[in-house]
């Protein structure tokens, strides 16, 4: 059970980080 | 409240650094911009490396994540992350074969450029570093080994990574920019060095000696360690340590254990160990004389860091230990206020210590409840789970929302019991659980 901490805390992180990589890209590019 | 705030603000801090090569881009002059899958296979490189360069500094708070959050939740976190860092790093060049950026004439080493070797060198010792940890025992790697081997490999992996960037240079052309890269990435290799370096060196100057190994009872021992040359260390009762037995701090596994002696007994400490089948298994065959090191104090789980009109002391099984540290250093202090120690474990057998814990009543305000689930023929007292009911019949009724409550025990037992705490209107704040340290 207490392993959801950490595997909550990687998706939260994982998700930030895409989208934020994705709108970087997008306003880089354009 | 307290322990959920630090850990939005460590996620945030987690999430800036992550983010800072891309913050590090958009400042300045930007140079032209390129399509979006390079840009976004550049993006999730950068994101990666930062990762990756953080995982370090993951590792190297272990020691202190450990008490708020668990060993198994940090270790669990950094085997997540490490998958996560990797996938990105693998999604850099694999993007970059949907462009028209020739992909696999740079993959060629033997021609390639050295911003592109650089970048597989860096590829491939993730892939080692990778493989080495998920199946080190079945490719029967020593620890040891395995213990420097990552190190090194970190250093290549982060250190390629980096070289890769400043050699492209598409992003990092104006000299501050490499400055801002230069620091962060001076910071995060720091980290390592402390742990690594630094911390072992300061552990290995202070020497520590083992000189008596005690049997107390279900395959639970005690062992007394007095410093060899120094004056020894303060913690305050309650806290823990990690503690190598044989071996050196630079390459030998180290395992956390609390205090089970008085924190007024110095400067030799005790640890209570109990054979868990893992290296704990070998604790009784230790000779007194073998070479020991200790890094601690670590942990917040102290009635020196709570104050009230008493306390209650709730243990299963081995969980006993950092509390019997409580204990022994309020009779040492002449402590006057009263104690609750509720003390669950399969057997009465398995109840170790309970015998001090009564001749302690003699000098405490004490109130002893033990608690087998499985009892013997004719007890009286308590058995079964600690659960609300009990809880609520031993602890007191009033003032009851101002006592300090100290849990340590196995996962099931703390989650249990900080739900009925919860139902028994003893605050959150009030409630200290420290989880079994069983890495």
């Amino acid at each position: 059970v207490r392993h959801r901490i950490a595997t909550v805390l990687t998706v939260v992180i994982t998700v930030v980080v895409l989208a934020a990589s994705v709108a970087w890209a997008a306003f880089v590019s354009g | 409240v307290i322990r959920a705030l630090r850990g939005i603000v460590q996620l945030q801090l987690y999430l800036a650094v992550c983010l800072a090569p891309l913050v590090f881009a958009l400042l300045g002059d930007r140079p032209p911009g390129r399509p979006f899958l390079v840009e976004l296979s550049v993006a999730l490189g950068f994101v990666g490396l930062a990762i990756l360069g953080l995982q370090v500094v993951v590792t190297s708070r272990v020691k202190d994540l450990a008490g708020p959050y668990g060993m198994d939740v940090v270790i669990a976190f950094h085997r997540q992350m490490s998958t996560v860092g990797f996938a990105l790093i693998l999604a850099h060049p694999t993007l970059l074969l949907f462009t028209e950026i020739d992909v696999v004439a740079l993959l060629d080493v033997r021609t390639a450029p050295w911003r592109a070797r650089l970048g597989v060198l860096a590829v491939v010792a993730m892939l080692v570093l990778v493989v080495t940890s998920v199946w080190r025992e079945r490719l029967r790697i020593p620890y040891e080994t395995w213990k420097v081997a990552h190190g090194v490999l970190a250093v290549v992996v982060v250190g390629a990574g980096l070289g890769h960037v400043v050699l492209v240079g598409h992003h990092v052309a104006d000299p501050w920019k490499q400055a801002l890269w230069a620091v962060m990435s001076a910071a995060l290799l720091g980290a390592l060095g402390w742990v690594r370096i630094v911390q072992p060196i300061l552990m290995f100057r202070k020497p520590w000696e083992v000189t008596s190994v005690d049997a107390d009872g279900d395959g639970t021992w005690t062992l007394r360690l007095r410093p060899v040359g120094h004056d020894g260390l303060r913690f305050q009762p309650g806290q823990f340590a990690w503690l190598i037995v044989g071996g050196t701090p630079f390459a030998t596994e180290e395992h956390p254990f609390s205090f089970s002696s008085s924190a007024e007994e110095r400067p030799e400490v005790c640890f209570t160990i109990k054979e868990l089948g893992d290296w704990t298994s070998e604790v009784g065959e230790i000779e007194p004389g073998t070479r020991a090191y200790v890094d601690g104090p670590h942990g917040s789980f102290s009635p020196d860091r709570a104050e009230g009109p008493g306390f209650a002391l709730i243990a299963g099984g081995v969980g006993i230990t950092p509390i019997l540290s409580i204990l022994r250093t309020f009779r040492d202090r002449d402590e006057a206020r009263p104690v609750v120690v509720v003390y669950g474990g399969s057997t009465v057998e398995e109840l170790v210590f309970l015998d001090e814990i009564r001749e302690l009543g003699e000098v405490l305000d004490l109130t002893l409840v033990p608690v087998p689930e499985d009892p013997p023929p004719g007890w009286e007292g308590e058995s079964g789970y600690v659960d609300a009911d009990l809880l609520d019949r031993h602890l007191p009724s009033d003032h009851r929302d101002r006592w300090q409550v100290f849990v340590c025990g196995p996962p099931p037992m703390l989650d249990a019991v900080e739900r009925a705490l919860d139902g028994l209107g003893v605050p959150a704040d009030h409630v200290h659980a420290e989880r079994f340290q069983l890495a």
